[in-house]
């Protein structure tokens, strides 16, 4: 079920009349149910693999309290090994069968088999992220380890965010669901907002950015103005794409009464490549830093070895992405960029802005690694020149970039809304009690840019098939 | 009741009196806001809006409910070009055929019709409202099909589709339509989403209107007219500059269902689509497009799909009309083919140049 369709209002509203008529454990058994449904109302099957992993998990977790502590390490592996052999099987076995194939046939050694590729359960590489990590945590004695499968199933199945994250840390969440919850009646206003926010950011910014971007990316040869129109167009799309899902994640999650972590910080506002990354998907980036770069060593053992671990971490952050090549080489890129940019970046001394400016063209080549599959095409894109480019290509990729510009406004309105203006908002809303008006008017406004700027065309959110 | 629960029920009368303002507020503001708005900003727009703005008026349906506008692009289009040969199809019909090369070939002037991921309704439907509508008389029009499709009326006509099938409708609803799929094919949410967006909020006029203003500011800025960038933008974009394959819009893989041939009016558009030529003088001609030869599949054709082509040709040939089939052509090979079933681009004059010399007859 996707955000963005009449099926998932009707569901949230029956999800929301049901789930606060019922006390708190029929609640979290509903709420489970209604998770499932959600998940598993497409394709039953993907219920299969996500039931495994959480009652494995939950077992596991259980077994590392309960146990002596030289029999604790066995679970923890038990663990580990089952939800990435798991991600393995459903999301790399394709991709690595078809480079043994690809190498068989470059070795001569005539036509091998047709490789199968499965279609990749939805949101796995999130959920079996977010189960590990509890396992982790229970193993590290950060937290303790849940008892009641019923609520450890609701932690690692709510359905606002079970699909694209936030990836939840069960030391966030898991209390949350334990606690008994009240309707939270002073947020209802601002939770719808923060939903039709979302709507905008997907439906108004993200698809109609994403029709240029798909033109552009299906042409044979595009020239250098047309294929970087593209490209930022590309960045327009992913981030109104992603950025949307975790708004209407956090709204509808607000609704039923939980909190979800931020997992943007307006990353275009980045001024260095590790800066870009404690902006965009947060609680990705925080997961592979606490459960990746600090176990292979953090930045112990020297800068070098520091940035070693930095590269290792991006590699896998980019494989996690995807089970492609241009991931992986998305994720080197990235891991190359903030390993340099810890070692030297202090040095640079630049105006902010500029910086700002800067960290466009590198994000925007990045894009470019994550967008194009073909490696082909990627050279091509990456030997052109922009004085071979007729005028009359200028005069369009400028004009689709100032639609662009125009689709984004709203990204900048809200950047100068969150870093100057919203501190001067709470306090007056604090203390006049009439800051739902405001939420009215903005409301209106944006149900009001859907009406008239949504895209003809809609797709699924990108981060699905991760 | 104590102090506290009374003044907990007061707090929740006053939050729920809120919800509901903001509630109407957010959703009932622009219902009752859109009432004035294609008057309100007809002047504010330019040229290009205003000309849009008079083609929506002449079309009322544009704020009927529950049915997509008539899309009145193709028949301007068809006037316009005036075929004397015309391709009709999904989007394989670019993929294999080059309108240039027929023209330059035949010295006639040669026009391709498709719709991507379309199927036998829609084809119906273009024939009529947007080829025969147009007033224009191909002397043979070619359609372009796959397998069985001409017997699966219900592929691909249910949510988003029957909207383009709309889309090829003037009216409300086509009686061959309802005869062959039974009613409007739309689902129940897809109703209650269209009855919500073109009855509560009927704006496709101003969307029309702020988007124009969007590209004619966008326009501003490289000062050159948007009606131009519009026409360099279908150029750039145009399927002849797209990678191979990536207009596929749908790629099935292996053969669509096996039914046996039949040209029951009831259930195939097929005989309403004989007929409709029939009556206004066309001469159709149907090609079967040859699919991507798979590795580790049969070569040729499952027999009962040999025996469906065997008796769709016969029960054509006894209406005048020719099939033909590409696909025992051995000269077309996997290698030849980009994404899915299209043809690569590469591959296409040569492939019209061989159509034009197998199909002599047809184009005479």
């Amino acid at each position: 079920m996707i955000f963005h369709s009449l099926a998932f209002i009707l569901f949230l509203i029956v999800v929301l009349l049901v789930a606060w008529r019922l006390r708190h454990e029929w609640q979290n058994r509903f709420l489970l149910v209604a998770s499932w449904f959600f998940y598993g109302c497409v394709t039953w099957w993907w219920l299969v693999p996500f039931a495994c992993t959480m009652i494995l998990d939950w077992h596991c977790g259980k077994k590392l309290e309960d146990s002596p502590p030289e029999k604790r390490k066995r679970w923890l592996l038990l663990s580990v090994v089952f939800n990435l052999s798991l991600l393995g099987y459903f999301k790399y076995r394709g991709f690595f069968l078809e480079n043994v194939h690809a190498l068989w046939a470059a070795m001569g050694w005539g036509d091998a088999p047709e490789a199968l590729r499965f279609i990749v359960p939805a949101g796995i590489s999130f959920y079996t992220f977010q189960s590990m990590s509890y396992v982790v945590d229970v193993w590290r004695r950060q937290m303790p380890a849940c008892r009641s499968l019923r609520d450890y199933m609701l932690f690692v199945s709510f359905f606002p965010q079970l699909v694209a994250g936030p990836i939840e840390r069960a030391s966030h969440l898991l209390g949350q669901v334990q606690t008994p919850r009240v309707f939270p009646w002073e947020k209802c206003t601002g939770a719808v907002t923060l939903m039709l926010w979302g709507y905008v950011l997907k439906l108004v910014i993200s698809d109609n950015a994403a029709l240029f971007a798909n033109k552009v990316f299906a042409l044979q040869s595009p020239s250098f103005p047309l294929l970087w129109t593209g490209v930022l167009a590309f960045a327009v799309q992913i981030y109104g794409d992603f950025a949307a899902y975790t708004a209407i994640a956090r709204g509808v999650a607000r609704l039923l009464g939980f909190e979800l972590m931020e997992n943007f910080r307006h990353p275009y506002l980045a001024v260095s490549p590790a800066d870009f990354w404690k902006r965009w998907h947060i609680s990705l980036s925080t997961w592979m830093r606490d459960y990746v770069y600090i176990p292979l060593g953090g930045n112990r053992g020297g800068r070098f070895r520091a940035a070693g671990n930095v590269l290792l971490t991006f590699l896998i952050s980019g494989a996690w992405h995807g089970a492609a090549w241009n991931y992986i080489l998305w994720g080197l890129y990235w891991g190359l960029l903030v390993a340099a940019d810890n070692l030297w970046g202090a040095k640079l001394r630049l105006p902010v802005a500029l910086r700002i400016v800067v960290m466009w063209g590198i994000t925007g080549i990045g894009w470019m690694f994550f967008r194009e599959q073909d490696f082909a095409f990627l050279r091509s894109h990456l030997t052109l020149s922009p004085f071979a480019a007729p005028p009359a290509d200028w005069q369009l990729a400028i004009w689709i970039s100032a639609q662009l510009a125009i689709l984004s406004i709203p990204f900048w309105l809200h950047a100068l809304w969150d870093l100057r203006l919203r501190p001067r908002w709470e306090t007056w809303s604090a203390s006049s009690g009439r800051g739902w008006l405001g939420e009215m008017v903005l409301g209106s406004a944006l149900f009001l840019l859907i009406l008239l700027l949504r895209s003809p065309e809609s797709s699924a959110f990108i981060y699905f098939q991760f | 009741m104590s102090d506290a629960e009374s003044a907990g029920t007061a707090d929740r009368r006053i939050a729920l009196r809120r919800m509901a303002v903001y509630g109407l507020g957010v959703f009932g503001l622009p219902a009752l806001w859109r009432k004035s708005w294609p008057e309100a900003t007809a002047a504010d727009n330019g040229e290009g809006g205003a000309k849009r703005r008079a083609e929506a008026r002449e079309d009322d349906r544009l704020f009927a409910v529950g049915k997509m506008p008539f899309a009145t692009s193709p028949l301007r289009r068809m006037q316009k070009e005036a075929p004397e040969y015309l391709f009709m199809g999904d989007s394989m019909a670019p993929a294999f055929v080059d309108p240039a090369v027929v023209s330059a070939a035949t010295g006639r002037r040669t026009s391709v019709l498709y719709l991507p991921a379309s199927t036998s309704a829609r084809w119906y439907l273009m024939l009529k409202n947007h080829v025969i509508r147009a007033g224009v008389r191909p002397r043979v029009v070619f359609l372009l099909f796959r397998d069985c499709l001409w017997n699966m009326p219900g592929f691909r006509v249910r949510d988003g589709f029957w909207d383009e099938i709309e889309r090829c409708m003037p009216d409300d609803s086509d009686p061959v339509i309802d005869r062959v799929l039974g009613g409007p094919q739309r689902g129940s949410a897809g109703l209650l989403e269209k009855k919500l967006k073109q009855h509560i909020y009927p704006i496709q006029t101003a969307r029309q209107l702020v988007n124009d203003g969007i590209e004619n500011a966008g326009a501003a800025l490289v000062r050159v007219d948007a009606e131009d960038l519009r026409q360099q933008a279908t150029a750039s974009f145009s399927f002849e500059q797209c990678r191979h394959g990536v207009n596929a819009a749908e790629v099935f893989d292996g053969i669509d269902a096996l039914l046996p041939f039949s040209a029951d009016p009831a259930h195939s558009f097929l005989p309403h689509t004989v007929e409709l030529a029939r009556q206004n003088g066309l001469q159709l001609h149907f090609i079967r497009v040859k699919r991507r030869p798979r590795r580790n599949r049969l070569h040729g054709d499952p027999p009962e799909l040999a025996a469906y082509i065997r008796d769709m040709r016969e029960w054509l040939a006894a209406q005048g009309i020719g099939l033909h089939d590409m696909t025992p052509d051995a000269a077309i090979t996997a290698d030849m083919y980009a994404e899915g079933d299209h043809l690569a681009v590469q591959h296409r004059e040569w492939y019209t140049r061989r159509l034009l010399e197998q199909m002599k007859e047809a184009f005479r």
